[in-house]
């Protein structure tokens, strides 16, 4: 019998195309030859099915977003604020849900005493879209957005931060993210920058740490790439030495292309090793690219102000989320958006959700709807999926002043990739508890991203690595146009 | 086929809410059936039925869900053991849901026992039949039982390998039970080159590789091994492993003075303290015993007293975040025990109670911190000795509700002790009287109880975290969680016997290294099969060893080790992290703290400050450029050149292979020595414009800004494409070219892109200016403040282009410059002849042999091999 995974590999090294082979396998990627089950059955020709997307900007806030306070805002919890939820009319709310949270911490939850809004909401768009005035901005290109307001997850701490992207409790390790799926599946489409790029601060490493955009047994080459915005060196030793030309590096990386590529005669299954060759690739380049992409010179002074780059509490975030589309523009598969990373998660209010989320929203509010004007304006939302996400909701219960995690509803919305814009999909109820209606694992949302890029979930499966029923998700149907 | 790959016991998704849930059940149920456990019954329907839960009650169960419930009154009634496993075994051959198959078949077969309408289909129930068989053996196997103290089992012996090494017994059963063929004997020079960073953290030199290849008597290993164990090299090495394991970090020191934050001012006492005992191998029992107490078992000995900086780590954001990490890493540490889930809570999957997790603080509850004045140096503002001491003996601990210090449970002070499940009983502390105070002696006691040969985990835990560092893969890959919700090892056996060996060599890490590194397993190439990796892709058997990259260190100091300028000077004070480029210490000694760590390392994946009971390591294109493009690199790059040409006498093919000894320890195979040749000739390329020259001082400055420029002929009808001018290192700001008549008239402008690059810069024309035969011309650049000059009788010119070079000017910046000094500041221009060539007035620099040599070294610095274990 022979050994799949093999083949292919040996395939490049025995054919003696050397450096050329990692080119031809760039090559076939490009075209659009999507892996999965190649590694099965050889290559395969032609994606899973058509693609409606070609990028993914995955906008992900750490430490838990209220779901209340921002796409699902509950009238009801003003109207019975300071009652306990068994003294209102939806005292069997908390009973009626399914429960799926395995409560890890039961410090967390139990929030019995609801909590009024901590700002106002109304409809916006043709759609008329319920959302909360902290997200008056990105509200605003309601029609544009998919909203999905009855995700669940089951880690009840910031763990679920990592579990967003793998679709597995922390404490299972290890697994590959959506992105790095999407980039396994699909491949490169430039060579002078990573495919798969990472922007803020990741989770810290109790809660997923780098694993959050990490590849996992799909090998580190398919690991989402950190470029650092805040200094002045978004690539840290990205410049050559004086002296030394272009030419003369150039002729440096193509000796160690060569030498690399002749161990991997005897390693030809070294993941390592096919991460080491790329990344020498990519190195060379992204010393011209990433200084041109993370210098916005050439933006037009609209275009920041769209943005937000004039306003000083979230021109950090505008300058991710412009970086983001020009990084999608050069053709970066997948771009993932932190903002308040480390530790559990800046958002993670757990007391003053008032000063906490109208702080932190002023953040980015203006700069993700910027992003989501500028990709409409320059046609490229058609082909960019935007995601955002937070690792769950808060909940209904006062925590004090603030409120507490709340795994059993949160939501999350898609735009743009031929995602159905004004839509409003799945329902919590009354007080925003439980998810009731068309209720969606986290790995749903992947399934739908993938589905877009042309990828099928099922399919992307590497042998002697066993993907549970859960790990491949549903695409949701209801909210692709 | 995967016949052995390795199903992990999944932890996940139980569909049932706090008080009803027993995701812990399902979890022993999950460990007692193995890999026979599939996932397709990992779900709450294998016990329960969905329905209403009232609060305080149980989720309704199914039939089989009954049968396991009411196993348990009939074996507690026997008085026989209850345990998930215990009842599973007792009902497998009943049929809870009469459906006429067993429950044990229909939990094989991946459908559920207590639901009649499930029922594995004919070739399910074939394959069952056929798992049958491996089931029973893998009931039948030696149980892993992290609990229970470690009693040495038996090695396995083979009668047709009698002689073989332990650990390759323990091994030699699951390969064979995979079928999988053990790889042979690595080659020498991998053998030496593995073992040396392995136990050093430093590469081999090229006669020590060599003298180790020519070396073939059956000592020469033993000998190596006992060399490198000896060497003080290897406690800098593996007291680095334990700085990740115990937390070890500086002082951030953002507070100045003696206040205290993020570790302590002069906390590298401690790892110097780390690094002597592990270089004498000091027992482990004891280095526990000197880290939880050495001020109250050598209250005078300051020596001692460094080991207790363990205690200072993350003091202090606040007593409360200190005490809780303390209380919570202790136990990850030494147990490998998550005991913090029971600072809110009785433990979820192990039996660990929410008292327990207290009384372990009560431990810790009396303890601060001071800074002792060191001999010579009253001010411990400048130096001192970091260490604990009893402040309050009194101090009560009560138990926090949900873990929630605004609600202490004050009812119940609670005493010192631990958790009880794990069998032997915490001693009484004996209070320790001190000069003028007293100590409680708790501490004391923790480490004696975490010592006692009966604690089941200490030495389980030290032993598997060793064997990660031998071999980059873990025997129980949940390295800080032994407990039910981690993982379970693949060889329980070996790794019982290591730990019962470790304990009676009298905890010494010598001995189990010196164990470990001389088994076949470790010895083994690295190189793959198919057949094997089709098996057993992870090396889950340890049929090969498996190539890794080496850690953040190591990278580092190879790179100082290899070109000789390795400052091998041991402890004192941590150096300023921002001149790791500059200053050759090894990199275990520079500063690492939060927020101040060493850039270079931490592109490397270098340990977490916080915590890190394993690296996580990356591969990222920053990584490639730090090694391409750092000044260490570089330098390092060049000093190796330098040796190489003196000791090649300019014989290239010698050069090629002294460059492969001395960097990857090894020759070049025929391929590689044909590329490197080549790369060395150059292939005689012409020399082409952007080569260079490079001027010899490129950095001067003389305080302000100039124009300069260079004036120079039309000898040939031209187009002239662009300028060019050489970028000081520390040149800044914006630059704009400009072409002069020699009457001062500005002819035409070229601005050049901002960059912080160094070197030549091009900025071409908006459109081709064309120049006629005979025209004199001026070309200039704004200089800010730095510029590269040369003499003009020392510098080459160009003879033969369109356009040669006449005289340097210099003058007021912006303006025409009119000043001479018999100097040019290469300031260029680029033009283009009759036949499309391109020529600039400088004579273009093809690399020299030296560079040359240089570029070679710093390729074979980015060799994968070169920051690969292989």
């Amino acid at each position: 019998m022979t050994t799949p995974h093999f083949s292919r590999r040996h395939f490049l090294a025995d054919t003696g195309l050397g450096f050329t082979g990692i080119a031809l396998g760039s090559l076939l990627a490009r075209d659009g030859i999507v892996r999965g089950d190649e590694l099965a059955t050889g290559i395969e020709s032609g994606p899973h099915q058509p693609a409606r997307a070609k990028n993914v900007i995955w906008i992900f806030l750490c430490g838990g977003v209220s779901h209340l306070e921002s796409w699902d805002p509950k009238p009801e919890l003003n109207k019975y604020a300071g009652k306990s939820i068994s003294d209102t009319p939806y005292a069997d709310v908390e009973k009626k849900g399914t429960k799926e949270v395995v409560e890890g911490n039961p410090n967390h939850g139990n929030r019995k005493t609801l909590m009024a809004l901590n700002c106002g909401y109304k409809q916006y768009g043709k759609s008329g879209l319920l959302a909360a005035d902290w997200w008056q901005h990105t509200a605003a290109m309601a029609d544009e957005l998919a909203v999905v307001r009855s995700v669940w997850t089951s880690d009840n701490d910031h763990g679920a931060m990592l579990q967003f992207h793998t679709g597995r409790h922390v404490r299972e390790g290890q697994y590959p993210t959506v992105g790095a799926w999407a980039c396994y599946g699909l491949g490169a489409m430039t060579d002078d920058l990573p495919e798969y790029v990472v922007l803020g601060t990741p989770p810290g490493d109790c809660c997923g740490g780098q694993w959050a955009h990490g590849a996992a047994y799909l090998g580190p080459e398919h690991a989402g790439v950190r470029l650092n915005l805040d200094g002045d060196t978004p690539l840290p030793f990205g410049k050559r030495a004086a002296g030394k030309s272009g030419s003369t590096q150039a002729a440096e990386f193509e000796l160690i292309a060569k030498l690399n590529r002749l161990s991997g005669v005897e390693y030809p299954d070294d993941p390592q090793l096919q991460a080491r060759i790329k990344s020498y690739e990519l190195a060379f380049k992204m010393q011209t690219a990433v200084p041109e992409i993370v210098g916005l010179k050439n933006e037009t002074e609209a275009t920041q102000k769209l943005y937000g780059m004039d306003r000083p509490e979230c021109a950090s975030f505008a300058k991710s989320c412009l970086t983001a589309r020009r990084l999608v523009e050069r053709g970066v598969r997948f771009v993932q958006l932190y903002h308040g990373g480390g530790g559990g998660g800046d958002w993670d209010s757990h007391a003053k959700i008032q000063e906490n989320h109208s702080r932190l929203s002023s953040q980015v509010d203006q700069p993700i709807a910027g992003l989501l004007q500028d990709l409409k304006q320059r046609g490229m939302l058609k082909d960019t999926i935007v995601v955002w996400a937070t690792e769950f909701g808060r909940s209904p219960g006062a925590e004090g002043d603030g409120r507490d995690h709340h795994p059993q509803a949160f939501s999350v919305w898609l735009a743009g990739g031929g995602i159905q814009g004004g839509t409003v999909h799945g329902q919590t109820d009354e007080i925003g508890y439980h998810a009731v209606e068309n209720r969606h694992y986290v790995t749903d949302i992947h399934a739908t991203v993938l589905h877009q890029l042309g990828l099928d979930p099922r399919r992307l499966e590497v042998p002697g690595r066993k993907r549970l029923e859960i790990d491949f998700g549903k695409p949701i149907r209801e909210i692709i146009a | 086929m995967n016949r052995c790959v390795v199903l992990l016991a999944v932890v996940f998704s139980c569909m049932a809410s706090i008080a009803q849930a027993r995701p812990a059940h399902k979890q022993a149920l999950a460990a007692h059936l193995g890999p026979f456990f599939l996932a397709k019954v990992n779900d709450c329907r294998l016990c329960h039925v969905p329905g209403e839960v009232k609060p305080d009650e149980d989720k309704p169960r199914n039939a089989f869900g009954e049968s396991l419930e009411a196993a348990a009154e009939r074996l507690e009634k026997d008085g026989k053991p209850a345990e998930i496993p215990d009842r599973f075994t007792l009902i497998e051959n009943d049929d809870a849901d009469g459906d006429g198959i067993s429950n044990l078949i229909e939990v094989l077969a991946g459908s559920f026992p207590g639901d009649a309408v499930a029922m594995p289909n004919d070739n399910e129930l074939k394959l069952v039949e056929k798992a049958l068989n491996r089931y029973r053996k893998f009931l039948a196997s030696y149980p892993w039982k992290p609990f229970e103290s470690v009693e040495r089992p038996a090695v396995p012996r083979s009668p047709d390998d009698a002689a073989a090494h332990p650990i390759d017994a323990f091994l030699a059963e699951g390969q064979r039970d995979c079928e999988l063929v053990p790889r042979a004997r690595a080659e020498p020079g991998v053998l030496i080159r593995r073992l040396t960073i392995d136990l050093t953290g430093l590469p081999p030199s090229a006669e020590e590789v060599a003298d180790f290849e020519r070396d073939s008597s059956s000592e020469a290993y033993a000998k190596l091994v006992d060399r490198l164990l000896a060497s003080p090299q290897y406690g800098e090495r593996w007291g680095r492993h334990w700085m990740d394991v115990w937390r070890y970090s500086d002082w951030a020191g953002w507070t100045g003075g003696n206040s205290i934050r993020d570790s302590q001012p002069h906390i590298w006492r401690w790892r110097d303290w780390i690094v002597e005992s592990i270089n004498k191998d000091k027992p482990y029992d004891r280095m526990i015993v000197e880290m939880l107490a050495g001020d109250e078992v050598t209250p005078s000995d300051p020596a001692t007293l460094r080991a207790t900086g363990y205690l200072a780590r993350n003091f202090k954001a606040s007593r409360e975040r200190w005490m809780t990490e303390l209380v919570d890493h202790t136990f990850l540490a030494f147990q490998g025990l998550t005991i913090g889930c029971a600072r809110c809570h009785d433990h979820f999957y192990d039996p660990i109670l929410q008292t327990d997790y207290y009384q372990v603080r009560a431990v810790f509850e009396p303890h601060e911190l001071k800074i002792d004045a060191v001999p010579g140096e009253a001010d411990t503002k400048k130096d001192g000795l970091v260490r604990a001491f009893d402040a309050k003996p009194d101090a009560v601990t009560y138990l926090l509700r949900r873990g929630d210090e605004r609600n202490p449970d004050t009812s119940k002070p609670l005493t010192p002790g631990i958790p009880k499940f794990l069998g032997h009983d915490f001693p009484e502390p004996q209070s320790v009287k001190l000069e003028a105070s007293e100590s409680t002696g708790r501490r004391t006691a923790l480490a004696k109880w975490l010592i006692d040969r009966n604690n089941p985990l200490t030495a389980r835990v030290a032993v598997n975290h060793i064997w990660l560092r031998h071999f980059g893969q873990a025997l129980v890959p949940s390295v800080f969680d032994f407990g039910k919700n981690g993982r379970r090892p693949l060889q329980p056996a070996l790794l019982d016997w290591l730990a019962a060996e470790f304990v009676e060599s009298g905890w010494s890490m010598k001995h189990l290294h010196r164990l470990i590194v001389t088994s076949a397993a470790y010895q083994r190439s690295s190189t793959p099969d198919a057949r094997n990796l089709a098996e057993d892709r992870d090396n889950a058997h340890y049929w090969r060893v498996m190539p890794r990259r080496v850690e953040a260190e190591v990278v580092r100091d190879s790179l100082l080790q290899i070109a000789g300028k390795l400052d091998l000077s041991q402890g004192g004070a941590d150096i300023d992290q921002t001149q790791g480029l500059t200053v050759f210490r090894r990199s275990l000694y520079f500063r690492h703290a939060h927020e101040k760590q060493m850039e270079f390392l931490t592109l490397f994946d270098a340990a977490g400050v916080s915590e890190c009971y394993q690296r996580r390591d990356s591969i990222v294109p920053q990584q490639a450029l730090a090694l391409a493009n750092s000044s260490l690199a570089q330098a390092m790059a060049a000093e190796i050149a330098t040796q190489i040409q003196a000791a090649s006498e300019s014989d290239r093919k010698t050069q090629v292979e002294l460059a492969f000894r001395r960097i990857l320890g090894r020759s070049a195979s025929n391929e590689e020595q044909r590329e490197c040749l080549a790369f060395l000739v150059g292939n005689d390329e012409p020399a082409k414009i952007d080569h260079g020259p490079t001027p010899p001082l490129a950095d001067k400055t003389d305080g302000h800004p100039y124009e300069l420029a260079s004036e120079f002929k039309v000898q040939r009808d031209t187009n002239l494409l662009a300028v060019r001018f050489f970028k000081s290192p520390s040149e800044q700001g914006e630059h704009v070219a400009r072409i002069w008549s020699l009457d001062g008239k500005a002819i035409a402008e070229a601005k050049f892109a901002d960059t912080k690059e160094s070197g030549w810069q091009t900025a071409k024309l908006s459109a081709p200016a064309a120049f006629k035969t005979d025209e004199q011309l001026v070309v200039s650049v704004n200089i800010n403040s730095h510029y590269p000059y040369a003499r003009e009788s020392e510098t080459k010119f160009n003879r033969t282009g369109p356009a040669i070079f006449v005289k340097g000017r210099y003058g007021e910046i912006n303006k025409f410059p009119t000043g001479e000094f018999g100097a040019t500041y290469f300031v260029d221009v680029v033009c283009e002849d009759a036949e499309n060539q391109t020529h600039s007035l400088y004579e273009p620099a093809s690399p020299t042999n030296a560079e040359r040599l240089t570029s070679l070294v710093l390729v074979l610095f980015n060799h994968h091999e070169f920051v690969t274990i292989r």
